[in-house]
């Protein structure tokens, strides 16, 4: 029975609590987006554990694995900060992301996303986009009405 | 026709000029009212070289005052039962009557262009919008006084800021991804969540598009133009058909 429970407490550690790493959600963390074309907005680590620490988030971009790390100070708790924003990206590449606290091997798991694609202003289409009812109306009934307004003032002059 | 008809007649054209009159001068007025432009959106409508609506206005500025000094000596003339007045009255009111329909045609079918969907404004806000140039200072100017005070952010919402290349991205982009002008302020006018709003967290940046509010206004200036214009335009015809009738009448 003891062997078992050893056995047990060696196979399920008490930090699998590991970070935590994710995108914020707009429908729960109430933002506009967390997915931009140069930047992510990420959640950050538990503040209750890691408050007050350095940590350190490594990001890869896919294609040429270029590794870079962004150090920060995660938050106590009392102060209330959404999340963190992680600037100067690429459009449309896909990175690889990973929190590390400085110190320690906490780590998170790796999150991959691709930053979003723009589009270029210059390929709006703003030609007309359709001719409405008014001015259909407006300019058939003013025509009509000049039409048969010369042709009274014509009458009228021939007829005197 | 029997002199108390023609008396009757007169009377009539007298009246309807009367009241085309006073509809010249009411339009006159209206006219300087879109001129004068009260909201200060006519930067969106000359940078895109489609600022025709105002055209439209001060041709109506004219063609009004000068319906109302017509239709005042065309009640002169009919009183006086001259023929020569009341053709020199036909042919002037004729000649107003083609300049005021130019004027009404040109307001709606310029609307339809500027704001018949919100492309033409977003791309025009995305192209000179920071831009140092004279049109782009007028378009930042105006597009910040909007946002500011309309409470609302880009042409369809802040989603515009980031969905596409523009100016402001190229110079502003690696710190601001929209204008602090969509953010919330306090009533000294600072922001009032400056980190939140930079992020993006909705109780702090307006969410709704402007494209609605610049739509109703030159929609507003639009109708001012061309609707009464349409609508003086009528009461004149009926007018005209009437003095040409009683003109035939006269000997």
């Amino acid at each position: 029975m003891l062997n078992l429970l050893f056995i047990l407490g060696i196979l399920c550690p008490l930090n699998l609590a590991e970070i935590e790493i994710r995108l914020l959600d707009p429908k729960i963390d109430g933002v506009l987006a967390s997915r931009f074309p140069n930047s992510f907005l990420l959640g950050l680590p538990d503040c209750s554990v890691y408050g007050n620490k350095s940590a350190e988030l490594l990001y890869t971009e896919l294609p040429s694995n270029e590794n870079k790390t962004k150090s920060f100070i995660v938050p106590s708790c009392s102060v209330t900060r959404l999340g963190l924003l992680l600037q100067n990206l690429k459009n449309g590449t896909t990175y690889n992301m990973q929190y590390k606290i400085a110190g320690s091997n906490d780590t998170s798991a790796n999150l991959t996303m691709a930053t979003t694609n723009v589009i270029d202003f210059q390929q709006i289409d703003s030609g007309l986009p359709a001719r409405s009812g008014a001015m259909v109306v407006i300019t058939v009934i003013l025509s009509v009405a000049m039409a048969a307004l010369l042709i009274g003032l014509i009458v009228v002059l021939f007829s005197s | 026709m029997g002199a108390r008809a023609l008396t009757c007649l007169m009377c009539v054209v007298i009246a309807l000029n009367a009241i085309a009159a006073a509809a010249g001068l009411a339009l006159f007025a209206v006219a300087i009212w879109v001129t004068v432009d009260g909201y200060k959106l006519y930067p969106i409508s000359s940078v895109s070289g489609k600022d025709d609506i105002f055209a439209a206005a001060w041709i109506a500025i004219f063609t009004g005052f000068a319906f109302f000094l017509t239709c005042i000596f065309g009640i002169f003339a009919a009183l006086k039962r001259s023929r020569g007045f009341m053709m020199a009255y036909l042919i002037i009111m004729f000649i107003i009557f083609l300049f005021e329909c130019a004027s009404a045609i040109t307001a709606v079918t310029n609307r339809d262009y500027l704001i018949g969907n919100s492309n033409l404004v977003k791309k025009q806000m995305l192209q000179y919008y920071a831009d140092s140039s004279t049109q782009g200072k007028q378009i930042t100017q105006t597009w910040n006084r909007v946002m500011e005070q309309v409470e609302c952010c880009g042409a369809d919402g802040p989603a515009d800021w980031f969905q596409y290349n523009s100016t402001f991205k190229q110079m502003f982009g690696s710190t601001y991804i929209w204008p602090l002008s969509c953010c919330k302020r306090l009533s000294t006018f600072e922001v009032e969540d400056k980190e939140g709003c930079m992020v993006g967290k909705a109780t702090t940046i307006f969410s709704k598009g402007c494209f609605q509010y610049i739509e109703s206004v030159l929609s507003r200036y639009t109708w001012a133009v061309s609707w009464y214009g349409f609508s003086v335009l009528m009461l004149v015809f009926l007018t005209l058909m009437i003095a040409m009738i009683y003109y035939m009448q006269l000997e």
